[in-house]
């Protein structure tokens, strides 16, 4: 490095120092409000596992019902069967409850958080 | 702001704390602003950019490969921001270059700098630099105040080996003639 090169370097390095930057309240702020990918990820991860499992598992169910003519067994035995159609009724009635609820409840939570944002000074994301 | 120490943050950015973010912006916005202000020549621009660029970073953060320095990979987020907030902005920037001035104005500049106090300094690079190619001002501070080696700006900037020679032979030349052209 010969004599120009230093002075290009002192004036260079002089001058840099003299910025003045508030951005780092403002940067954090939105690192805050992001995402954290690998959680979302893992937690998508372990539903699909479930769920993969969850259908291995009926199916094999449902090999083994086929394999032991389980269903043609059943055909003489209807009045049994149909005691209990209506708790059969009743609890796909409830799944269906709870789902709506389910979707009810986080979309009325995001309404509540995005009208808290919109009412505070805190960055919307 | 070593390597083991970058390594360190991340492993707990990555572990799921997010205030420990706050280390790299500490540590690199100057530089980033530093990088960013010579290619868009705006304060405004130049801040949008180095925020833009640090939110880039913490969500590519799982794919950072640590056989480089962070501060390399990071800047190279910036000098894209940089690229993308150009093109976006659309404006016309009013620049200079010498690269057919074949007359030598090292001594003249050497002598202008010892004459020149750091305040009167300052005012003139900040004119200098406005007036600089972009391109030109990028590889002039990252291979003068980042001390990078030309392989470093070769990764950094996407540029070819012998695209930052000729580019920083020609940042050189003009940086000293409108140092100059300031002075007097």
């Amino acid at each position: 490095m010969d004599t120009t090169d230093k002075n290009i370097k002192k004036v260079l390095s002089n001058y840099d120092y003299h910025f003045k930057l508030n951005i780092e309240d403002s940067i954090m702020d939105q690192i805050k409000i992001q995402k954290e990918y690998n959680i979302e990820l893992s937690k998508a991860r372990k539903n699909a596992k479930t769920g993969i499992l969850l259908s291995v598992f009926f199916l094999i169910v449902y090999t083994i019902m086929i394999y032991l003519d389980f269903f043609n067994s059943m055909l003489g035995q209807m009045d049994f069967i149909n005691m209990f159609v209506p708790s059969i009724f009743m609890f796909l009635l409830l799944i269906v409850i709870f789902i709506i609820l389910t979707f009810g409840m986080s979309f009325l939570g995001t309404e509540v958080e995005n009208e808290r944002l919109l009412n505070s000074n805190e960055p919307v994301p | 702001m070593s390597a083991e120490l970058d390594n360190s943050h991340i492993q707990s950015i990555l572990g799921g704390d997010k205030e420990a973010f706050r280390y790299f912006v500490q540590a690199y916005k100057e530089m980033g602003y530093s990088i960013a202000i010579s290619m868009v020549k705006d304060q405004n621009d130049a801040k949008d950019v180095v925020q833009n660029a640090f939110i880039s970073a913490y969500k590519c953060l799982p794919s950072f490969r640590q056989d480089s320095k962070f501060s390399t990979w990071f800047y190279k987020i910036v000098v894209n921001e940089s690229l993308k907030q150009l093109k976006r902005a659309n404006r016309t920037i009013e620049t200079s270059t010498f690269k057919d001035d074949i007359k030598d104005y090292t001594s003249e500049f050497n002598e202008a700098v010892e004459k020149l106090d750091l305040i009167d300094r300052n005012l003139k690079i900040d004119e200098v630099l406005d007036l600089m190619k972009p391109k030109e001002a990028l590889v002039l501070k990252l291979h003068y105040l980042h001390e990078e080696s030309i392989l470093e700006m070769v990764r950094l900037t996407g540029f070819t080996k012998s695209n930052i020679k000729v580019l920083l032979h020609r940042a050189r030349k003009s940086f000293l003639v409108l140092f100059i052209k300031f002075n007097n």
